[in-house]
């Protein structure tokens, strides 16, 4: 038996009320707004059953509320409330005249469209034994698009209102196994002997309540799977540009290092670390760069310390300092290693043009083994018009993550979207 | 608006890096001593240069 298809309202055979008749020729089952009694839709809207005191979940739509989706006028025809664990949702019946029925879904602000998928799968179907079994989370392919397990979820009806094209009771339960492409979110439901295919997609919450009149309603809490990735206005801009600008700035550090000023101002010469203090001469002529001091000193098993004084062409001090040269050895279960470095540099900005003075002074040492030997001479070399790449190596560094950003933020979204997948490897 | 600031942003720290890059600033030891020179002590004063 099919129900009158001209059909507007009814009264509840329970309670009496007022119901509109909203769902078109396929609706089951008609739960009353007021008293909770299930009307069979099919036989002159008889009493099935009641559901007393049930709790009207949260969400923004009604039933008679129509918007419109993806260029197509739905009705809300019917609210199904779902539990699982501590999750709780709102599944909305949506009905069309002319495109049949779908589902709205609301969780916990956000919003999902689904519809029902007659096409199949390859393969058809995602099954309990398969993601149990499987090594890997198990994929589907529907339409070109890739599916990847997600999650296996059970969930409870505890809300049932309006008109639905299948006879739901409060306390059915359900077990539904879960695949996510980039943008969509395959479910395969079990419910009963019941075997159906949904694909849902994210919806903006503003826009569509908006489409369906509603003026204000609470931004969506948390990350949902199907979030789009947002991006940034100027993310293909700055990504580009970033990338352009640490590449010039290798291009001109490169550049920097083939046109080298750096000069020897003082040949490598031997100094001996006895009878301090001693002096080695060297005659600067470049004062618009650095001029680098190059000591390489001999302590084996040994730290050396030596005390070394610059004097300027206008014999003023221009600067005191000390450097630390040490170097060790053995042998151990993994076998031989080494540790510490011999040589070292003091590089500073001359003041004037002219011959300076370095001075070795005093020197402190101490043996890490008896048979250890501190430094007794350091191989000693002086260069001007020294430049540093520190700057430039910095900005491309600083261009190089900048231009990784909004990738880096695409990644970190991708992680967001699957981190509620139940999938794990063990 | 942005990306005009970007870019002017972007060349001025070219600019900055390459020169300073190029005289090497920012390249010195961090841990020489300085000696601090004193100009003239003034009328009446130690003349001359003191370290």
């Amino acid at each position: 038996m099919t129900r009158a298809a001209e059909l507007t309202s009814i009264n509840c055979q329970s309670c009496g009320a007022g119901l509109d008749v909203l769902g078109g020729g396929r609706v089951t089952v008609h739960v009353c707004s007021y008293c909770g009694a299930e009307l069979n839709a099919q036989d002159d809207y008889k009493v099935l059953r009641t559901y007393a005191n049930m709790k009207r979940p949260e969400s923004p739509f009604r039933i008679g509320m129509s918007g419109e989706l993806y260029g197509v006028t739905w009705t809300i025809i019917g609210t199904i409330g779902k539990t699982e664990s501590v999750w709780n949702w709102v599944e909305h019946q949506l009905y069309s005249p002319t495109h049949g029925y779908a589902w709205l879904v609301v969780d916990r602000g956000h919003m999902t469209f689904s519809r029902r998928v007659r096409r199949t799968s390859t393969p058809p179907w995602m099954s309990e034994r398969w993601v149990e079994s499987a090594e890997e989370p198990p994929r589907v392919r529907l339409n070109g698009d890739s599916y990847k397990y997600y999650e296996t979820s059970e969930a409870e009806v505890t809300f049932l209102e309006g008109e639905f094209t299948w006879a739901p009771r409060k306390g059915d339960r359900g077990k539904t196994i879960s695949a996510m492409s980039d943008d969509a979110m395959l479910d395969y439901s079990v419910t009963g002997a019941e075997r159906e295919m949904y694909r849902s997609v994210y919806l903006d919450a503003q826009a569509t309540a908006a489409a369906f009149g509603i003026q204000e309603i609470d931004a969506p809490v948390g990350n949902h799977p199907l979030m789009p990735f947002k991006a940034r206005k100027n993310d293909r801009f700055t990504m580009q540009f970033a990338m352009v600008f640490a590449v010039v700035s290798l291009v001109m550090l490169i550049g920097l290092a083939l046109t080298g000023t750096k000069r020897t101002v003082l040949t490598e010469q031997v100094v001996p670390l006895v009878n301090l203090p001693i002096s080695a001469r060297f005659e600067v002529t470049d004062i618009d760069r650095l001029v680098q001091i190059d000591l390489f000193g001999n302590p084996v098993n040994a730290w050396s310390y030596v005390e070394m004084e610059v004097i300027d062409p206008e014999e003023e001090t221009l600067f005191e300092t000390g450097r630390s040269m040490e170097y060790y050895n053995g042998y151990d279960a993994d076998g031989a290693w080494t540790e510490g470095r011999r040589d070292t540099q003091v590089r500073f900005r001359p003041t004037v043009s002219g011959t300076y003075t370095l001075t070795f002074h005093e020197t402190e040492h101490e043996r890490w083994r008896s048979s250890g030997s501190p430094a007794t001479q350091v191989r000693l070399s002086v260069a001007e018009g020294v430049r540093t790449n520190r700057w430039l190596l910095a900005l491309a560094v600083v261009f190089g993550v900048m231009a990784a950003l909004p990738y880096g933020r695409r990644m970190l979204h991708r992680t967001r979207r699957w981190s509620g997948t139940d999938w794990s490897d063990d | 608006m942005f990306r005009v600031v970007f870019i002017l942003l972007s060349l001025g720290a070219l600019g900055g890096a390459g020169y300073a890059s190029y005289y090497g600033y920012g390249g010195e030891s961090t841990d020489t001593i300085r000696s601090i020179r004193a100009g003239s002590g003034g009328v009446g004063g130690v003349a001359g240069r003191v370290k």
